[in-house]
């Protein structure tokens, strides 16, 4: 196991390098100057701002001197969206608010999800069953601005019990109506998969033992049949948290959330390159990290899986 | 008996959690509004919330080139100028001034009594150090460096390409509160352009250590001005500004409390301003309309002009009656009411309405000749005139995606220029607004949707990129009448304002009639405003509010 994970983050490694290096390259290649208001400044003058901030210089040697820096905690500084701010505090602050959004968005769809999924499975063709399938094609098919919009016109504008916009003021109360956006598509997921997954454990044969064995509902349940939906169910939901907190940037927008996603947009469209390839790393490590997880609790789950050759 | 205790557990659960959050504001729940404002404000403080679509750039007066920063910093730095709600020039740090007989030289005193934020004096130094820093400015700082051009001081040329030391530049602090600068020519405008942001003044003992870090955030900078910066936080989505209490004209300042919400989607900002969270909102594309006879809506012209800038060296494009067949055969009232539908108008020219008007009332831009009325005869005329001296039958037409119109504006064209100009091809390409702005700067592009507008109110502001060596000359047109009458304009005819005017009239009239940019529609600028507020303006150029003249009753 401990063999297999150092193995796994030395690819991991190799992987992010690999990552900026194209990415830092095929920035290298986008039209356009880093800078604000290109259209007023003469040739010379970008000319002058590419010297200051070292752009003048070959790619290749500006990507090794980017490692080198960022390896040590550096990660340059702005050059259009906050001029010369660090991009480490500036991805920092923000970091903090879309992993919160993300993790709150995911956890309670995850959990609700899995709960409704449960509930229908075990009272299938009732009325609890269609109301779940209902929810899981709403979530699914509707894109998550729909939702916000809805939220916000009723809970936010009309009834007034949320805030519309993100205030650091109330940082729980603000996040309501988002982290209830954000967690449908995840939330109907987990309904789906659940059902699924449920209805046929609870139709197989080592269920059936286990219940004329006299064991008690709960234990049924939890023990056997939930344990062994959780594998399928873990593959979908994975990847599906990551993309909560890559994919917020609608939501961020909606609310006025001063998140990763509506920041990287911004930096693409401006080329600011530093915080492109912050965020761009960032999200890698997230993605690279949350596999690494998912094949652990494969094992931990599922003892008959086995990692590697121990 | 399990299975229906589940649904019993899963409402327990929401009923918990929506305690739990409800728990967490004891306000009530019909106030909870944005909640910029600190919760212990007293009831008399008067507050006005505005909704932004853009963060804060920088809060350096040599960086920040967007309106948003430029709003936070010329309230919170004042210059010897501003402009007030009629859009008139009044003086700021500066008490009274004088101007020679020659208007070659303006000797400017400052108030008593000024101070920075951290209690130091504002004096002359400042001033002239600030403008001193933008001369010799290189890197990220010389984007404003053409306002010293602009501005004529003396040895401006010399000092900017770096043949003469910077104390050489014709401004000095003749004493802690006197400031002389000279001119090479006068300058018609240049109180307009002191009233602009990167003329405000800079501590230079606390700038210096600063370092690169100088305004980067509000602790990175001095106030001077109206307002100081209260809260400010790395990647937050609010701005708050407080009445400065040091303020000379403190007494005056109405408003005590402004706060810039970041909104970026518009649609949303309509929704907080309809909930009370804020006080004023810009609306765009069809919210326009929309909200048209609402009691609080007010449009005005905005200050950009939309063109089709057009590369006139490219074979075919060089020919003027190509150019003019194309600004013949465009409906520009079709493409404002039916296509754009957000208050925007025709354009007949070069320049924008409401840009500067002379001594006696008149605006430069309705007393230049008015060109391009809708007329699909003259254009397929014009055509055929075309055909016979280029074989050019295609052009493409270059348009930033970012921009909401721009696509079905360029569709309008597109099929307008088919329809009456036989034979002629129409491409239209999206593109991200920074590889445009590459091709126009590498001249790499046929036509381009092209969007501009003035920093200060001068025709020359718009005028000098046709002439034929500026930087920004992306049609690469020449023409020696043109370029004669500008520097005529600003050198000889420079102090005699009928004469000026008269030069730019002509300037702007061969440029407009040769078709080298063809102006589509000025744009509008729409906006939802609080009836209780007054003076809340937009000025079409510099800085658009100067809050001191704000007032909420």
């Amino acid at each position: 196991m401990r063999k297999y994970v150092l193995k796994r983050l030395i690819i991991s490694a190799v992987t992010i390098f690999i990552i900026l290096f194209v990415l830092f390259m095929l920035l290298s290649l986008m039209p356009g100057s880093p800078f604000n208001n290109q259209e007023k400044l003469t040739p010379e003058q970008i000319q002058k701002m590419k010297e200051y901030y070292g752009l003048d210089k070959p790619v290749v040697e500006r990507f090794f001197i980017y490692i080198s820096k960022m390896l040590h905690g550096d990660f340059g500084v702005s050059y259009s969206i906050q001029v010369n701010m660090s991009i480490r505090d500036m991805v920092l602050s923000r970091f903090a608010i879309t992993l919160r959004l993300g993790l709150q968005a995911g956890v309670i769809g995850a959990l609700v999800g899995i709960i409704l999924g449960i509930v229908a499975a075990l009272n299938r063709k009732t009325g609890w069953d269609t109301l779940t399938t209902a929810i899981s094609v709403l979530g699914v098919s509707l894109p998550s601005f729909v939702f916000a919009l809805l939220l916000s016109y009723f809970l936010g504008y009309k009834f007034k019990l949320f805030p519309l916009l993100y205030s650091d003021s109330m940082p729980i109360k603000s996040l309501v109506l988002p982290t209830i956006a954000l967690s449908m598509f995840t939330l109907a997921n987990a309904a789906r998969y659940t059902r699924t997954e449920m209805i046929s454990i609870m139709a197989s044969d080592y269920m059936m033992l286990a219940e004329s064995k006299g064991l008690p509902k709960v234990k049924l349940i939890v023990r056997h049949a939930l344990r062994n939906a959780m594998i399928s169910i873990i593959t979908v939901l994975a990847p599906l948290l990551v993309n909560l907190m890559t994919g917020s940037l609608v939501i961020e927008k909606a609310f006025s959330i001063p998140g990763l996603g509506s920041l990287y947009i911004m930096a693409i469209q401006s080329n600011d390159y530093n915080v492109v390839l912050a965020i761009s790393f960032i999200y890698s490590v997230m993605f690279i990290a949350a596999m690494l997880l998912v094949d652990i609790l494969y094992v931990t789950i599922d003892p008959r899986v086995r990692l590697a050759k121990e | 008996m399990f299975t229906k205790r589940i649904p019993a557990a899963l409402l327990s659960l929401i009923m918990v959690a929506l305690c739990l959050t409800g728990c967490n504001s004891p306000q009530k729940a019909a106030e909870s509004t944005v909640a910029t404002a600190p919760a212990s404000s007293p009831a008399s403080e008067k507050i006005l919330k505005l909704a932004v679509s853009t963060p804060v750039e920088s809060l350096d007066p040599l960086i920040a080139g967007d309106s948003v920063s430029m709003g936070v910093i010329s309230n919170t730095a004042e210059g010897l100028f501003v402009v007030d709600a009629d859009g008139k020039i009044q003086p700021g740090q500066c008490e009274t001034y004088d101007v020679s007989a020659d208007q070659l030289t303006y000797t400017f005193t400052l108030r008593d009594g000024l101070k920075w934020s951290n209690g130091e004096s504002v004096t002359a130094q400042d001033f002239v150090y600030a403008w001193q820093r933008n001369a010799t400015s290189t890197g990220n700082l010389s984007e404003f460096q053409y306002q010293i051009e602009m501005a004529a001081i003396k040895n401006q040329a010399d000092v900017l390409s770096k043949k003469l030391p910077v104390d050489q530049l014709g401004v000095k602090a003749k004493d802690s509160k006197t400031i002389v600068m000279e001119l090479e020519h006068p300058v018609p405008y240049l109180l307009n352009l002191l009233a602009f942001t990167p003329w405000v003044p800079v501590n230079q003992a606390f700038q210096t250590s600063q370092g690169d870090q100088f305004g980067v955030t509000k602790d990175n900078v001095l106030f001077n001005g109206p307002y100081l910066i209260s809260d400010y936080k790395i990647g937050g989505n609010s701005v708050t500004l407080k009445k400065n209490p040091d303020y000379w004209d403190a007494d005056n300042v109405n408003v005590d409390t402004i706060v810039f919400q970041l909104i970026s989607d518009t649609q949303q900002a309509v929704m907080a301003y309809e909930n009370k969270d804020v006080d004023n909102v810009e609306l765009t594309g069809s919210l326009v309309s929309q909200y048209s006879s609402n009691p609080d809506f007010t449009a005005i012209l905005g200050g950009y002009n939309c063109y089709l800038m057009i590369n006139t060296k490219v074979d075919g494009l060089d020919v003027p009656e190509f150019r003019q067949a194309i600004a013949y055969a465009i409906d520009r009232a079709s493409l404002c009411g039916n296509v754009l539908n957000n208050g925007s108008v025709p354009a007949h020219n070069i320049t924008m309405k409401g840009l500067c008007s002379n001594s006696s009332g008149a605006d430069f831009t309705e007393a230049s000749g008015q060109y391009f009325d809708y007329d699909t005869a003259k254009a397929k005329e014009l055509w055929e005139k075309a055909k016979a001296k280029t074989k050019k039958r295609e052009i493409t037409i270059v348009y930033d995606q970012e921009v909401d119109f721009a696509a079905n504006a360029c569709a309008f064209i597109q099929s307008a220029l088919q329809d009456t100009l036989d034979g002629l091809t129409v491409k239209i390409e999206a593109t991200p607004k920074k590889n445009r702005l590459q091709l126009e700067f590498d001249h790499k592009y046929e036509i381009c949707l092209h969007r501009w507008g003035p920093d200060y109110a001068d025709p020359t502001a718009i005028l000098a990129m046709y002439e034929s060596k500026h930087p920004s000359n992306y049609s690469q047109w020449k023409n020696d009448k043109f370029d004669e009458l500008y520097k005529k304009a600003n050198s000889t005819d420079s102090g005699n304002e009928e004469a000026r005017w008269k030069d730019l009239i002509e300037c702007n009239n061969i440029c407009t009639e040769q078709a080298v940019c063809i102006p589509l529609f000025q744009t509008g600028f729409a906006q939802l405003t609080r009836g209780n507020i007054s003076g809340h303006t937009s000025h079409l150029t510099g800085v658009k509010c100067f809050y001191k003249y704000v007032k909420v009753q």
